[in-house]
C-alpha cells in the first residue's frame, strides 16, 4: 500500500496537534508571527481592490452629472446637519431633565480593513486593531458617520475579525423608522442580501424606510444606521413580513471602520 | 546546508502563493475570485514530483488559510490534508501518468473532496445552519472554483511541460551529434 497506515495517522495526528496547540494558545506568538508576515502583502492587494472597484467616469458627462449629484448631497447634507445639531441640543437637555440613563458607547477606535475573507461561506473583514486596543468579541464596528458594519467576532493581539451585516451567522435586533416603529431582525444570507425578519404582518413597511438597531441585541446600542428597506415581501398567510435592506454602505470597499470599545 | 535553504525557499513559497491566493480572491471579479490557487499549485507539484511531501505543504498553506477564518479552527486543514491524501492516492493507483488531462482530472477531484469534507464538517460543527436554499447557491459556487481551478492548472501544466518538450527534443536532436 503506498499510503501506509502508519502515515495515515501520523498525518492526523500532526492536525490533531496543531488543532490542539491552537486551542491551547500554545503558539499564539507563532501564529501573530504568521499574520505579520502575510498581512503586509495581504494588505496591499486589499487596498488595490478597493481603488480599482472605486467609481471610474467614461466621459466628462458622466463626472458633470456625478459632480451636480454630489453638490445636492451635499447641500442636503447641510441642512441636515443644521437640523441635527438643534436636535442633538434639545436632546441632551431633554436626557438631562428626564434623568435617561444613558448607555456609554462614545469610547471608539479607529481601525483600518486590512483583509477580508475568502471563504465562499462567511463575510467577514479583518482590521489591525485587537486586544491591544481594548477590542473585545461582540462589539459594534461601524464605518462612515455611525452606519452599522458588523460585529467583532474574533480578536487577536494586534488583529481582529469583523463579522459583517450580510454574513450569514449575523443577527441584529433593529428598528425600521415607520409609523409603528416596527421592531424586527436583521439578518445576513448567503449571498450579498441583508433582510429584516420578524416584522408583524399588519404594520406597514414601505419603501425606502430607514432601519436602525433597536438596542435589544446584547452590546448593541441603539440608532445606529443600517441601510433602508429596498423591497418588501408579505405572504397573506404567514405572521410576519420580511423586509430587504440595502446597507447605507458599500460593504466591499470598507478601508476605515470605528470600533465601539467599552472601555 | 542544503536542506536549509530548500527549506527556506520552501516556506518562502508557500507563503507567497497564500498571499497570492488571499489577494487574486480580493482582486478579481466573480467568478474568476473562486479560482483556488492553493490547490492548483499543489495539484501540480504533486503531479510533477509525486512526493508525499505535498501532504505536509498542504498542512502548511492551509493553516495560514484557517488564521484567516472565522469557521472552526482545524476545518480548513482536515479538509485540503484529506483531499490530498486522496489525490495522492488516485494520483498513484487510479490516474497513473502525467498527463494534461490526469492533471485536470486530479485538480477536479482534490476541490471536490475538499469542498465536501469543508461543507460536511461546517454543518456537523453546527456552526453554519444553512438553509436548503442556500446549497444550489454554494453548489454553483463550488462548480465554478472546480471548473477555474482545473483550467488554471492545465495552463499552469502547459507553462511548466511544453518548455521541457522542447528542450528534451533539442537534446535528442542536435546535442548528442
Amino acid at each position: 500500500m503506498y499510503l501506509k497506515s502508519k502515515t495515515l495517522i501520523a498525518y492526523c495526528v500532526v492536525i490533531f496537534l496543531i488543532i490542539f496547540l491552537h486551542f491551547s494558545g500554545w503558539i499564539r506568538s507563532f501564529e501573530s508571527l504568521i499574520r505579520d508576515i502575510v498581512q503586509p502583502g495581504s494588505q496591499v492587494l486589499y487596498e488595490w481592490s478597493v481603488a480599482i472597484s472605486d467609481e471610474q467616469f467614461s466621459n466628462p458627462e458622466e463626472l458633470a452629472a456625478a459632480y451636480k449629484k454630489l453638490k445636492e448631497a451635499y447641500t442636503r447634507n447641510q441642512i441636515d446637519a443644521a437640523r441635527l445639531a438643534l436636535i442633538t441640543r434639545e436632546n441632551a437637555e431633554l436626557r438631562e431633565q428626564l434623568l435617561f440613563f444613558d448607555k456609554n458607547t462614545s469610547a471608539h477606535v479607529g481601525a483600518n480593513v486590512i483583509g477580508k475573507s475568502v471563504d465562499p461561506l462567511s463575510n467577514t473583514i479583518l482590521i489591525d486593531k485587537g486586544e491591544q486596543d481594548y477590542v473585545v468579541v461582540n462589539d459594534p464596528v461601524v464605518a462612515a458617520e455611525g452606519v452599522l458594519i458588523g460585529r467583532i467576532t474574533m480578536v487577536q493581539e494586534k488583529q481582529a475579525t469583523v463579522r459583517l451585516i450580510n454574513d450569514n451567522q449575523s443577527k441584529v435586533g433593529a428598528t425600521l423608522i415607520n409609523r409603528e416603529r416596527s421592531i424586527g431582525l436583521v439578518e445576513g444570507g448567503f449571498g450579498i442580501s441583508v433582510q429584516m425578519t420578524f416584522i408583524p404582518q399588519n404594520e406597514s413597511v414601505t419603501i425606502g424606510d430607514l432601519v436602525v438597531t433597536s438596542g435589544l441585541s446584547d452590546d448593541m446600542p441603539r440608532g445606529l444606521l443600517i441601510g433602508t428597506v429596498e423591497s418588501v415581501e408579505k405572504q397573506p398567510y404567514q405572521p410576519f413580513q420580511m423586509a430587504i435592506i440595502s446597507p447605507a454602505v458599500d460593504l466591499d470597499r470598507l478601508l476605515i471602520v470605528s470600533v465601539l470599545t467599552r472601555e | 546546508m542544503h536542506r536549509v535553504y530548500r527549506f527556506f525557499f520552501g516556506s518562502l513559497f508557500l507563503v507567497a502563493i497564500t498571499v497570492l491566493h488571499i489577494g487574486l480572491s480580493y482582486l478579481l471579479p466573480h467568478p474568476w475570485n473562486n479560482m483556488n490557487i492553493l490547490i492548483s499549485t499543489l495539484m501540480l507539484f504533486l503531479v510533477f514530483t509525486e512526493s508525499p511531501v505535498v501532504v505536509w505543504m498542504t498542512m502548511a498553506v492551509f493553516y495560514v488559510i484557517e488564521l484567516y477564518a472565522i469557521i472552526p479552527f482545524g476545518i480548513h486543514i482536515f479538509s485540503a490534508t484529506m483531499s490530498t491524501l486522496l489525490s495522492l492516492w488516485a494520483y498513484r493507483y487510479v490516474v497513473t501518468g502525467r498527463r494534461w488531462y490526469s492533471t485536470l482530472a486530479l485538480t477536479a477531484f482534490a476541490i471536490l473532496v475538499y469542498r465536501i469534507t469543508y461543507t460536511i464538517l461546517l454543518v456537523a460543527t453546527s456552526q453554519a445552519a444553512i438553509p436548503f436554499s442556500a446549497y444550489g447557491d454554494l453548489s454553483i459556487q463550488y462548480a465554478w472554483e472546480m471548473l477555474l481551478t482545473s483550467l488554471l492548472t492545465i495552463f499552469l501544466y502547459g507553462i511548466i511541460h511544453v518548455p521541457s518538450l522542447y528542450r528534451n527534443h533539442f537534446w535528442k536532436k542536435y546535442a548528442h551529434r
